[in-house]
């Protein structure tokens, strides 16, 4: 299982799973990789999207705002990436990971406004040029699921005004001080609130997955290889067992 | 970067909700891109985000009252008198400020959406100085007397230009070749493209150099330039 290990950030109980930073690959080396893609190495090339393709898809969701849109450039990022490692256009290798976390910003800005300047140049064209976003069944399904979770979670939270404070910064993305003065919250408040909340999302997330196992990924879909939440919690429920 | 400093300044959610400042995301996206405890923060984050937005549109959970509506509520909680004059003042503040200010223009007869109004994108340029090869602007015709086209000028600010704090205000100041303050407003917030967008009036331009300054306005109240943008006007 887990540990939690508490930072002590001031008495607020702030944790990172250390077992999960000591799995880090400490034969890992940068340069290593840079120069074998450099060379011509193939698997070279799949360690890279190995190590970092999580953080990648962190960057380009968050740049584009849009799930499918970062799974369209994700591929195109790592494309980018290994033809100027091929080049050696890598001055320091060291900084393989800024490297790569700037080809995938600039992929996703860039394409971010194009996508703008081609919505504002045919702005009568817009209502009717958008792709169909509609979610598919499964997704449809694994999103109520998740739904359902977020409302236990917000449901437990005994104080209204912590409840109101969540939903205001994650629906109406209000900034956090508009909101700490509005509901008269300090910031450590704050952020312990969304902490807590994170956590205790993740916990019933596992356990509804150790629950129904099976049944739930063949009623949502999602199988771990598609779903890095899933994934992980698939993994956290494997390690819970005794 | 140390986690503890991740935790103490909240990156997570504020590398989420896209309030980082350059200074702080690159350093944060390197640290985290190698760094499966924070990708993991991140994802569970990301995860919960939309969970709550899913939630609200399924309707399972009620959704946040927005400003507006906290204000109506605020209004009916208080007394019926104190109400009421509160009601009255705002109202008559809203019909009657426009003509003090002396800026309320009854709509000119026939005036409607204008169609294709042209978008006119700026770069940004280095320096305070108007270089020679000033990007160039064509005017309106007919934009005598307040008709013809109005221009959009996109300044694309995007999120490496913000300031670092959360929900940061923007200021343009738009200065004519002399340097003279020409037009300024505050208050100016970034669309979803990472754009300042300002709507040009016919006849608001005459022929000439002018600068546009982006001023980042963060909650300490103060200002920083962040970015300047220049062209010439000229005449079709």
């Amino acid at each position: 299982m887990i540990s939690w290990a508490s930072l002590a950030v001031t008495g607020i109980e702030i944790g990172f799973p250390r077992d999960l930073v000591k799995e880090i690959d400490s034969q890992f080396s940068p340069s290593r990789l840079a120069e074998q893609i450099r060379s011509g190495d193939a698997e070279a090339e799949e360690e890279l999207v190995g190590h970092f393709g999580r953080g990648i898809g962190v960057i380009l969701r968050a740049v584009t705002r849009d799930r499918e849109l970062a799974e369209d450039l994700y591929q195109e990022t790592f494309r980018l990436a290994v033809e100027k490692l091929r080049q050696g256009a890598l001055n320091d290798p060291e900084k393989l990971g800024s490297f790569l976390a700037g080809t995938a910003r600039n992929l996703a800005s860039d394409h971010r406004r194009r996508t703008f300047r081609r919505r504002t140049d045919t702005a009568g064209d817009t209502l009717t040029s958008l792709p169909d976003t509609a979610p598919d069944q499964l997704g449809e399904l694994l999103r109520k699921e998740k739904a359902a979770l977020a409302r236990r979670v917000i449901g437990e939270l005994e104080n209204p005004r912590d409840r109101e404070m969540i939903l205001r910064f994650y629906v109406h993305e209000e900034p956090k001080p508009a909101i700490c003065e509005d509901l008269d919250l300090t910031p450590r408040h704050f952020d312990r609130v969304l902490f807590r909340a994170r956590q205790r999302y993740r916990k019933k997330f596992v356990e509804r997955v150790a629950r129904e196992g099976k049944d739930f990924t063949s009623r949502t879909g999602e199988s771990p290889g598609e779903h890095h939440v899933f994934h992980e919690a698939l993994a956290e429920h494997g390690k819970q067992r005794p | 970067m140390k986690h503890e400093y991740i935790e103490e300044h909240g990156l997570v959610e504020r590398y989420l909700q896209g309030t980082l400042d350059r200074a702080e995301r690159e350093p944060f996206e390197a640290h985290f891109i190698d760094c499966p405890s924070c990708l993991e923060e991140l994802e569970w984050a990301e995860d919960l985000r939309g969970a709550v937005r899913a939630a609200v549109a399924e309707g399972v959970l009620e959704s946040p009252p927005s400003g507006p509506v906290r204000w109506i509520r605020w209004l009916g909680s208080l007394e019926p008198a104190p109400r009421r004059a509160l009601i009255a003042a705002t109202l008559a503040a809203a019909l009657l400020l426009p003509f003090f200010a002396g800026r309320y223009q009854r709509p000119a007869a026939g005036e409607g959406p204008q169609l294709n109004t042209p978008l006119i994108y700026l770069s940004a340029v280095r320096g305070d100085e108007l270089s020679a090869s000033l990007q160039r602007i064509y005017l309106p015709q007919d934009r005598g007397q307040g008709r013809g086209q109005s221009l959009v000028l996109v300044l694309e600010v995007g999120s490496d230009r913000a300031p670092e704090e959360d929900g940061a205000e923007f200021g343009v100041r738009l200065r004519s070749s002399g340097g003279e303050l020409l037009w300024e407003s505050t208050g100016l917030f970034l669309n979803a493209a990472g754009a300042l967008t300002l709507t040009l009036p016919p006849g608001f331009l005459e022929e000439g150099d002018y600068r546009l300054e982006v001023l980042g306005l963060g909650s300490d109240n103060k200002h920083a330039k962040l970015a300047s943008y220049a062209f010439r006007a000229v005449s079709p």
